[in-house]
């Protein structure tokens, strides 16, 4: 099976042409992200290995209609992110919508390699993340787990630039303790 | 130390094993249907993909500054509505018809009637004024005078006389 790492050229032509090593390589690398994202934002196994096995096939059967190669990751995390919302409407009908838009704010991007976690605040990382709603919570996750762009989560998430901008700096602000705690 | 996402991968490290349910020989064989599909059609080229397309790469972008347009187009048709004069309105304005009216509009359909059903004037029953021109009247600038009696067999040619 072919492994990819982080930086690699992902082998996207080679899973276009239907070949079973090239989608071994892509599962590889995106199926244990997709499933941590999934289940961070749904909390239910069985419907986050439903999504995950969906997403993938939805992307083996509508690869033909991706452009551009190296934007498989976000590709395949948007087509989540739907069946996510289409889940979490159905379930929650009544509560903020996983696509709601929030007011702008020109907020700042911070790598997601800058902030470092101590093993005594794993735990209290994990409480924060699940206290946060689930737009800020999506935004984060996306940006904790592929460091995707801002850019690239607004299309994933479908939501404008200043959203996303929006919710990272709420998000943010949310885990301060636990970032400024380590930094100093 | 760790990352937040070194610590939500290792939080879900044990669904890996449960992830192998996925298996990439379906994948592939997914895309390859899916690819063979997409080479059997034709072409693409229907009405609903133009539109599709259309749609995506000419409007989609530019949503706002569509809206926008027609926005403004509805204004400004709002407004020239609000500002033509109605029909109607000058109906309404015009006094009502007097007893006179009716009667004088009534006889003149009626006489509008008879002119349409009397017969024309054919051709046949068409005849000249009697007597020559130059008695008719002062009407023309070349005015004709012609002796009377001009058949008699001794009588002179009549004569034409430029006034």
């Amino acid at each position: 099976m072919l492994v990819v790492s982080e930086h690699e050229q992902l082998p996207v032509r080679e899973a276009r042409n239907g070949e079973a090593d090239a989608w071994g390589a892509l599962l590889k690398r995106y199926r244990l992200p997709l499933y941590a994202y999934v289940f961070e934002l749904l909390h239910d196994e069985q419907t986050t290995m439903d999504i995950v096995q969906d997403a993938f096939i939805n992307a083996a059967r509508h690869i033909g209609s991706l452009r551009e190669n190296d934007k498989f990751g976000s590709w395949l995390f948007n087509i989540a992110h739907q069946k996510c919302a289409q889940y979490w409407r159905g379930r929650h009908p009544e509560e903020v919508p996983l696509d709601a838009q929030d007011e702008e704010f020109a907020g700042l991007d911070v790598g997601p390699q800058e902030l470092l976690i101590r093993k005594e605040q794993e735990e209290q990382f994990m409480r924060i993340l699940n206290q946060l709603t689930l737009p800020h919570r999506s935004v984060i996750l996306l940006h904790f787990v592929e460091d995707f762009s801002l850019d690239e989560i607004a299309r994933i998430t479908g939501t404008q630039l200043g959203t996303v901008k929006s919710r990272m700096h709420y998000a943010r602000k949310a885990f301060k303790k636990v970032f400024e705690e380590n930094q100093a | 130390m760790k990352t937040p996402r070194d610590l939500l991968l290792e939080h879900h490290a044990g669904a890996d094993s449960r992830l192998d349910a996925i298996r990439p020989e379906d994948l592939a064989a997914c895309a390859r249907i899916a690819s063979a599909a997409l080479l059997r059609q034709p072409s693409p080229r229907s009405l609903q993909a133009i539109l599709k397309n259309i749609w995506r790469e000419c409007i989609a972008p530019w949503r706002r500054l569509w809206v926008g347009i027609v926005a403004i187009w509805v204004l400004i048709l709002g407004f020239d509505a609000s500002t033509r004069p109605a029909p109607r309105i000058v109906l309404q304005n015009t006094p009502p018809m007097t007893p006179e009216v009716r009667m004088v509009l009534r006889e003149q359909r009626q006489l509008m009637a008879q002119l349409l059903e009397s017969e024309p004037p054919s051709q046949a029953s068409y005849s000249k004024p009697a007597g020559p021109r130059s008695q008719r009247g002062p009407s023309g600038q070349l005015h004709h005078a012609a002796v009377e009696d001009s058949s008699s067999p001794g009588a002179p040619e009549p004569v034409t006389l430029l006034v």
